[in-house]
């Protein structure tokens, strides 16, 4: 059996004293940089990679690897807690956990999340064992038309997600396109809306636009209601676990999350935060509370908890086998095998076996260390509501300020961030959704760029969208996304007795 | 190398090894007396430098954290470090494909603390007209090494050699899809257009597809969805070695140590020359002693076995031209990229 037998042989390199030790320190590391707002596993890993140099490359990875999926579990906290996503995976978790919160569960919430990504963790890592290598040539099927389409499928996820005004809901999808398109343009290489500032000539960065419309936004309000003498007082209601109904909700969001997120994990540039999208939609499309979600539904925080863990697997899999990144965090982690002096790729697993396998193994190891970890915390991290607000903000500020600053070196991006934090405060007093300007913002950039590749690549034949399987699969998926919610109304108002 | 005390590193004596300490006063004097008239600025990379940093270095990088040109930076600080050579952080300044990085260290007039990493986008942002900051903006400071561009395809592919690549552009330069990773108008992008120069093929037809970098173009190629790529020959050889890739052809001036059965394009008979090379930029007016000073800082760094280690471990090539040499070398790939812009249709400046 050669997987089981390696994969043995990994335990024996991952359970040395010094590698969990290793181990342990990388979920610590994950954990506290993921609950930060604007400092992302990327850049966490990136700025911890020097200090690794003198150690042992297996061991050195098996930390930087504990960063990366430690962060995931780390960034549902402060999206539950105080609406303040720590990465852009962590989005979609804050629409429903921050309302479970504000309902008093957010022990509930925060358990939940440690449970989904603790199964969704586990399982990810069990796929990538069985199934890299096939996997991997699956993925490469994916070039510009089928990424264009399954871009197109996550975009109709976000159409859903425009709240009970659809107006407003599109006003805050199209301003997300709009913010994607400005920068150099990657096909041409013209500046487009950059007016001439060098600082824009990189497009608006993600977390600082999350960090505005999100932490600051929070902010500001917080501060409107503490001026107005009306500070909302959150009461923990019931007990810091799930009950017996929370658990029955929570099992299959969980189930098709892993699913959702491995797969997309596995496809290179699609990304955690995609996932998320997708599993979110799917949950609210299946859910016969349909109406309810961004009210407090825990099937909102179960599944995409579970498929932003399952995507870390999940991009293994290109890392490993191909030497080709899914992701920021990723491509850190490629860079850091490099300065190690290995090159992931094909060769990688047969020729240091030892570290490949000791890495997954250790990213087996790693999820019970997180889970271990994380569910004693939620504990201490309820705590964190009775900070006086007075408190909190100011220190929401500082640490968003310095995540902001310390990857780009840039203060043109904090006022940046503080003009998105005005223009979030403003979407809040309209009762506009801010999740489909940021969604359309990450995937604004990602359709056009992969349309056009196709385009280029076709010679301009948009029947290029319709030769490969995959993209008729994605384009039926969108339709019936689109489709689905009309006839089910339709249906429902033919019969209206059953409603 | 011995562990080495730092004053006797540092600032190290007159035309001896910088191991061992020299007390003799009339040296001393006659370093200080030749420093003072600037005879030493361009006495080359062995003379004690009469400048030195007086508190820490900044070390400008365009990257973010991780990025090609700050994993460079990095293992530089992190040799200046440990061989107690510059104290140095490392500070990213991210955006505008470097503008940024270069007019933030350009604006510090004549500070010697102040360092940054560069590449071609030195040249070529000028030239486009994404910035008015130009070479005369920056002082030269030394080239530190180089990595080959390859030109690759599927190991399937019906293009077995450079020069069925160069015919297929000669019939219809538009019939091949290619990238150059992630930007136009980039060295990579250079190579095919010299090479369609070459053979009398517009280089503006070329069909250039664009990704978000070296990986993800490997992973188009390899997928069957691009017919070639061009770029640092590091994306292409771990996919060499797995039989998945041939590497058509180097735009290096000799082949590499890495690739022995890989032919340059000049072996091939198309004269095109392309490096994709690192060099440093200090501020705009630095005086000749702190030029003198980072000649020496990069001339001993280069001989580290840390670096040897670098260069091989990512693919680099091994290169080291002082300001000086650097300075001509820039001007002449300034006029070169020029030409070449103004034959793609992208020339600005």
């Amino acid at each position: 059996m050669d997987a089981f037998g390696y994969l043995l042989q990994g335990f024996s390199v991952a359970a040395t004293p010094a590698n969990l030790g290793y181990v342990f320190l990388g979920c610590v590391l994950g954990t506290v940089i993921g609950v930060l707002p604007g400092i992302g596993p990327a850049a966490a890993i990136a700025l911890l990679l020097p200090i690794t140099y003198g150690v042992e490359p297996t061991s050195a990875l098996i930390m930087l690897a504990g960063i990366y999926y430690g962060a995931m579990y780390g960034g549902s906290t402060t999206s539950i807690l105080i609406n303040t996503p720590g990465e852009s995976s962590s989005v979609m978790t804050a629409l429903d956990g921050y309302r479970m919160a504000r309902n008093g569960r957010a022990g509930a919430a925060l358990a939940v999340s440690a449970i989904a990504s603790f199964v969704a963790g586990t399982v990810s890592v069990i796929l990538l064992t069985l199934l890299a290598k096939p996997l991997a040539a699956f993925a490469l099927r994916f070039g510009p038309a089928e990424y264009f389409t399954l871009m197109l499928f996550a975009m109709t996820s976000v159409a859903a997600l425009t709240g009970p005004s659809l107006p407003r809901g599109l006003l805050s999808l199209f301003l997300g396109l709009m913010l994607a398109t400005v920068g150099i343009d990657l096909q041409s290489g013209q500046q487009r809306f950059t007016f001439n500032l060098p600082e824009l000539q990189d497009g608006i960065g993600f977390v600082v636009v999350v960090v505005g419309l999100f932490a600051l936004a929070e902010v500001f309000s917080g501060l409107e209601d503490l001026l107005r003498g009306r500070p909302e007082v959150v009461r923990l209601s019931g007990s810091l676990w799930l009950t017996r109904d929370e658990w029955r909700r929570s099992v299959m969001p969980i189930v098709r999350g892993t699913g959702i997120g491995f797969f997309k994990g596995v496809l290179p540039g699609a990304g955690a935060t995609i996932a998320t999208i997708v599993s979110y939609s799917v949950e609210r499309m299946l859910s016969r509370e349909r109406h309810r979600f961004g009210t407090g539904m825990i099937e909102g925080v179960a599944g995409p908890e579970a498929a932003n863990n399952a995507s870390t697997g999940g991009a293994m899999v290109p890392l490993l086998t191909l030497g080709v990144p899914g992701s920021g965090s990723t491509a850190i982690l490629l860079a850091a095998f490099i300065m190690y002096g290995l090159q992931p790729g094909p060769m990688l697993f047969e020729k240091r076996p030892d570290l490949v396998w000791g890495l997954i193994a250790s990213m087996y190891i790693g999820n019970v260390v997180l889970l271990i970890l994380n569910l004693p915390l939620v504990g201490v991290f309820v705590r964190l509501l009775r900070i006086p607000i007075g408190l909190l903000l100011p220190m929401v500020i500082s640490i968003s300020a310095i995540g902001i600053f310390a990857v780009s070196g840039n203060v043109f991006e904090l006022w940046l961030a503080l003009g998105f934090g005005l223009l979030g405060y403003l979407f809040r007093r309209l009762d506009v959704p801010v999740a489909p300007l940021v969604l359309a913002l990450v995937l604004g950039g990602m359709v056009e760029q992969s349309f056009r590749q196709a385009m280029t690549i076709s010679g301009a034949d948009p029947t290029v969208f319709l030769r490969s399987p995959i993209c008729i699969v994605f384009l039926c998926a969108s339709a019936l996304a689109l489709a689905v919610p009309v006839l089910w109304r339709l249906w429902r108002r033919a019969r209206p007795a059953s409603a | 190398m011995p562990p080495t005390d730092p004053k006797t590193l540092a600032p190290h004596p007159c035309g001896s090894s910088p191991a061992t300490p020299r007390p003799d006063l009339e040296r001393r004097s006659l370093c200080t007396a030749l420093a003072a008239t600037g005879a030493l600025a361009v006495g080359g990379v062995s003379a004690q430098p009469a400048w030195k940093p007086s508190r820490t270095v900044e070390l400008v990088v365009f990257a973010s954290p991780g990025g090609g040109n700050d994993k460079a930076a990095r293992a530089l600080q992190k040799i200046w470090a440990d061989n107690k050579i510059v104290d140095a952080v490392v500070a990213n300044r991210v955006g505008g494909g470097g503008t940024l990085a270069y007019s933030y260290v350009s604006q510090k007039a004549g500070d010697g603390h102040y360092i940054a990493i560069a590449q071609a986008g030195i040249l070529t942002n000028q030239l486009a007209g994404r910035t008015p900051l130009s070479l005369a903006d920056m002082t030269v400071l030394p080239y530190i090494g180089t990595e080959p561009v390859s030109l690759s395809v599927r190991t399937d592919s019906p293009i077995r050699t450079l020069k069925d690549f160069a015919d297929r552009l000669r019939k219809d330069p538009s019939s091949l899809t290619i990238s150059p990773g992630s930007t136009l108008a980039s060295t990579n992008h250079f190579v095919v257009a010299l090479l369609a120069r070459a053979v009398g093929a517009d280089p503006r037809k070329l069909r250039m597809v664009t990704f978000g970098g070296g990986a993800e173009a490997a992973a188009n190629v390899l997928g069957g969805h691009i017919d070639a790529m061009v770029n640092a020959s590091n994306n292409a050889v771990p996919h060499v070695q797995a039989g998945k890739m041939r590497i058509l052809g180097l735009a290096s001036p000799k082949r590499v140590a890495s690739l022995p059965d890989v032919p340059t394009f000049r072996e091939s008979g198309f004269d095109v020359l392309q490096d994709s090379w690192y060099v440093f930029m200090g501020p705009r007016g630095l005086a000749a002693p702190q030029v003198a000073f980072w000649d020496d800082v990069f001339a001993r760094t280069m001989k580290t076995p840390e670096w040897k280690k670098f260069v091989a471990d990512n693919g680099w090539e091994y290169g080291f031209k002082p300001s000086r040499e650097n300075e001509a070398f820039l001007r002449k790939e300034w006029e070169e990229a020029r030409s070449i812009m103004s034959d793609l249709g992208v020339l600005k400046a």
